[in-house]
């Protein structure tokens, strides 16, 4: 069976990552960080274009609107926008059809066989971030194989349609930079 | 893909180990997962929470919920119910939908856009509250407290709605179920019996009833519908007088197929018959009512002949109709109606209605209008003030009232004339609350225009519906699933059972998803961001239920215990308060300069080629409420066109055809729906159900299905007496592939 490299110490950091760069984009958010770090990895991916967009990005405003230009995108793609949300980052919204459907408890107990509970009851339990930090936990608690299963059965057959739809709503080169190094960091590898 | 590394390489790449301290600086911030005790697939127990009350209309079921863990997976009728016990309606059932709709409000959001074409960005609730208090201080400040105007509606909007009446002070707020709805109902049987009607008829236990324009069985109010199907089925005999063969119709001993607007006509042509023919309840009239002789002076007219040429009805038919009545009296339910604002010429008619069932002795007896007596809590909120009557613009030059028997609040265009013109003075402030006044209000160019000028608008709700695509400042709302609220007194459903009375409040049967707050939180903010903060009357939903509570001897924690319903003997309702009395003619009304005895004022109709648009309800709607409830829309996914058959013929229509609109406006529906031929419609009228044709796309399900009625009523006519609004004045014709149609009279 195709795998990622299970003993990579960097694969969980990386899921915890993405969790972290999903999160609004609200003053306490480490936006210089997320920027350094993207830019570091597209040139390590050799993702030369989008490396050079965002840095155009960054480059052409000033911080409080470049904050300001993620908000109104982050809102626009996941939350609500006049024209119709992109795409909401919960799962169930594209295997039931509704937030918080059977499905987002079929992850939840996914969760607690594992040993993990989320610990915040007004938010779903199947959040793009809240798997990947599922996912990383597994890898760090040396559980690869669990983890492989959790992206195979839970996680893969909703991403992808997350992804298309997400990737059909014109999205900003940030988010668009974001949730393709998470397809790539959870697409079945061919050998 | 645009990285041109395999994961593999990328994984294992030297300069990406170098990062690693870095990335995860960042990678461990926050988390959301903490350490749990193991759990085994398939351990989750269902468990029953208690104490909710329904709120997807506005009969207030009481209901449970079934969890499965922390999701709420079912919805039923609270088995302890004594009003619609187990039962609940598929709206009620859809709760769920609405609970967990993906398009819901989540977090504050401000408008980085225009007005109608909104950008939206999420904001904390600090930030929201800070803007809030800027903008709507500025506005009052400058401007007085009259310089805001509010549209309030629902449980939710009650506290609020308090507030910026009693504490803030502006006389402009204009509730739709009011000015829109059964306003007019409430304020004419105020001026015949003094007491406002609200469905009160026992149908369970009469032997006829009666039905104007009903739309019963197409509305589904639990207990209500229980107790007229418990009277059909006690064989009670049905007149039905609609233009359309409605649900109720169809079930129907007589159906008068009456000519829309003529309905005061048919009501006096048969009080005048009852009269003339001494068929009334000679001992009622004389001991509980004032004001035969004017009425009979008055009516005089109406002979049955005239009122057939009116109403386009067989005298006969008229006829049959008051005997039937007259026979089985009193114990006959005339119907008050409850969406009465139709062709404002509603407040006669609603008197007229009032006045035929005291000539029939029909209330407070079995199977006529009798309200049950039902237990009584405090209310509590805001403290009351008076406003400073010169700001009130429902008041003339000359100290009167332009609408005297205008209901609560002030008359909606009043507000928005006002607002456009800047005269008598500027409102330049503007909170919607619940209420979505794009589809509730006439003449949407005008509300736009009003929403236009203002300086700030803020919009609170649970949905993104058409009117919040103007708000500056957009705050979610808990749900009725959610929160703590209201609470529900009320008696046994069927009037004739043993006499019972319950007390219900609503309790959440799942917490606050996302940053979703209730009234009392958004509304405590707001006072403080004010200065207003000195006089909240309770720091919490949950406090201020409790406080209401404690006047019946009850807590939250006591109803828990009692499975979230707390019932009592009741009381016989079956007894004539000594007092009451029925103003067959009412000098206050005369004094004012309108007609004291029931009086038809004839209403506009169709122009050559036009038809006139009535609008109704469906069972699976609740009007523009529901329409992005994706099982509802399953259900009924566009309102289908109901025309006469062979018009639809001559039109060369069939059902299923899709048509749009056009009125006597020259207003065009952007949306298309499909036709119903149909013989059960007159040929002077078309029918649709409202709440249809949204135009926010944030509704990913209901926009632009079915077409929105409200858009087609360009016109809207005021009720002199009431201020309220009439709305079925409105004519259209069909368009079909891009083709005027002219509808044959
Ligand atoms: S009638 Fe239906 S929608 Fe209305 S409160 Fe009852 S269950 Fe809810």
């Amino acid at each position: 069976m195709p795998t990622i490299k299970m003993d990579s110490k960097i694969l969980p950091i990386l899921y915890r990552f993405c969790g972290q760069a999903l999160r609004y984009p609200d003053s306490g958010w480490p936006m210089a960080d997320l920027q350094t770090r993207f830019q570091e990895i597209l040139t390590i991916v050799k993702a030369d274009e989008e490396g050079q967009e965002l840095s155009r990005f960054f480059a052409a405003e000033k911080e409080e609107s470049i904050l300001e230009t993620l908000q109104i995108e982050y809102t626009r793609l996941f939350i609500n926008s006049y024209g119709g949300v992109v795409a909401p980052l919960y799962a169930s919204v594209y295997i039931d059809g509704i937030l918080w459907g059977a499905f987002s408890e079929t992850i939840r107990e996914r969760y607690l066989r594992s040993g993990y509970s989320p610990d915040d009851t007004n938010e779903p339990p199947d959040h793009l971030a809240t798997q990947l930090e599922f996912l990383a936990l597994l890898h760090e608690s040396g559980r690869p194989t669990e983890a492989e299963q959790f992206l195979a059965q839970s996680f893969r057959p909703w991403f992808s349609r997350f992804y298309q739809r997400f990737s059909a709503g014109n999205p900003h080169i940030f988010y668009r930079v974001l949730v393709e190094l998470i397809d790539y960091l959870t697409l079945e590898e061919e050998p | 893909m645009a990285f041109k590394l395999t994961r593999r390489t990328f994984l294992q790449s030297a300069a990406l180990a170098a990062m690693s301290a870095p990335l995860a600086k960042i990678a461990y911030a926050e988390s959301t997962l903490a350490p749990a005790a193991l759990e085994a697939k398939g351990t989750f127990a269902d468990e029953t929470v208690c104490g909710g009350i329904c709120e997807m209309c506005f009969w207030r079921c009481q209901i449970i919920g079934k969890k499965r863990g922390d999701r709420l997976v079912k919805l039923e009728g609270n088995p302890k119910s004594i009003d619609n016990g187990a039962a609940i309606c598929a709206r009620g059932n859809a709760g769920i939908q609405m609970l967990y709709d993906p398009d819901r409000l989540k977090y504050p959001l401000k408008n980085t856009g225009e007005r109608g074409k909104p950008v939206w960005k999420r904001i904390s609730w600090d930030e929201a509250f800070a803007e809030i208090g800027e903008k709507l201080g500025a506005a009052i400040k400058k401007y007085g407290a009259h310089g805001l105007c509010m549209f309030p509606h629902g449980a939710s909007a009650k506290y609020p709605m308090q507030f910026f009446d009693n504490i803030v002070g502006t006389p402009n707020i204009s509730e739709a179920s009011f000015f829109q709805c059964r306003g007019v109902r409430d304020t004419a049987y105020m001026s015949s019996t003094s007491i406002p009607p609200n469905e009160s008829v026992d149908m369970a236990n009469a032997k006829v009833i009666f039905l104007l324009g009903s739309h019963l069985g197409e509305n589904i109010h639990v207990s209500h519908i229980k107790n007229y199907i418990q009277g059909l089925q006690n064989g009670a005999k049905l007149i039905v007088v609609d233009p359309r063969y409605s649900a109720a119709a169809a079930k129907s001993d007589v159906w008068l197929a009456i000519k829309p607007g003529t309905d005061t006509a048919f009501l006096l042509a048969m009080i005048n018959y009852l009269i003339e023919k001494k068929k009334y309840q000679a001992d009622f009239v004389e001991n509980h009512t004032a004001g035969l002789d004017e009425l009979t002076v008055g009516v005089r007219e109406w002979t049955l002949a005239r009122a057939a040429a009116e109403c386009d009805l067989p005298a006969e038919k008229i006829q049959l109709v008051a005997d039937m009545l007259a026979e089985n009296a009193p114990n006959v339910s005339l119907h008050p109606g409850r969406h009465v604002s139709w062709y404002g010429n509603d407040f006669q008619r609603q008197r007229a209605l009032a006045c035929l069932t005291a000539l029939l002795g029909a209330y407070y007896v079995r199977g006529g209008w009798c309200p049950g007596k039902a237990p009584k809590v405090e209310e509590i909120g805001w403290a009351k003030s008076e406003h400073d009557e010169k700001f009130d613009l429902n008041i003339k030059e000359d100290g009167k009232r332009k609408y005297p028997f205008s209901p609560p609040g002030t008359p909606t265009d009043l507000i928005r004339d006002t607002a456009i013109s800047g005269n008598p003075y500027p409102i330049k402030a503007c909170v919607i609350w619940g209420q979505n006044p794009i589809q509730t209000i006439p003449d949407q160019e005008k509300t736009k225009n009003m929403l236009k000028q203002m300086d700030f608008v803020l919009c609170v709700d649970i949905q993104p519906t058409d009117i919040t695509m103007w708000a500056d400042i957009l705050l979610p709302q808990a749900s009725y699933l959610e929160r703590y609220d209201l609470i529900k007194t009320g008696v046994q459903w069927n009037l004739a059972d043993k006499h019972q009375q319950y007390i219900a409040a609503r309790m959440p049967l799942s917490p606050p998803l996302f940053e979703r707050k209730d009234q009392v939180f958004i509304t405590n903010a707001i006072a403080k961001a004010l200065g207003h903060g000195d006089k909240i009357p309770a720091e919490s939903l949950e406090q201020l239920v409790d406080k209401s509570l404690a006047a019946a001897g009850l807590s939250l924690s006591q109803l828990k215990k009692e499975d979230g319903i707390h019932i009592q003997d009741g009381k016989d309702p079956f007894v004539i308060p000594e007092d009451f009395e029925v103003l067959l003619f009412n000098e206050e009304i005369a004094d004012a300069g309108f007609p004291g005895v029931p009086t038809y004022i004839p209403v506009p109709q169709p122009p050559p080629g036009f038809a006139r648009l009535v609008y109704g309800r469906v069972q699976v709607h609740t009007f523009n409420r529901t329409q992005n409830n994706a099982w509802l829309h399953q259900e009924m996914p566009v309102n289908p066109l109901w025309i006469n058959d062979e018009t639809a013929a001559k039109l060369g229509l069939k059902d299923g055809d899709t048509v749009g609109f056009v009125n006597q406006d020259g207003v065009k529906s952007p949306t298309t729906t499909i036709v119903k031929a149909t013989p059960g419609i007159r040929k002077d009228v078309v029918y649709m159900a409202h709440g249809y044709g949204s135009k926010n796309p944030l509704l990913t399900v209901g926009v632009g299905a079915g077409v929105d009625d409200t858009q087609l009523i360009s016109k809207a006519s005021v009720d002199p007496e009431s201020g309220t609004h009439g709305m079925r004045n409105n004519f259209v014709q069909l368009i079909k592939d891009g083709k005027t149609l002219d509808i044959p009279a």
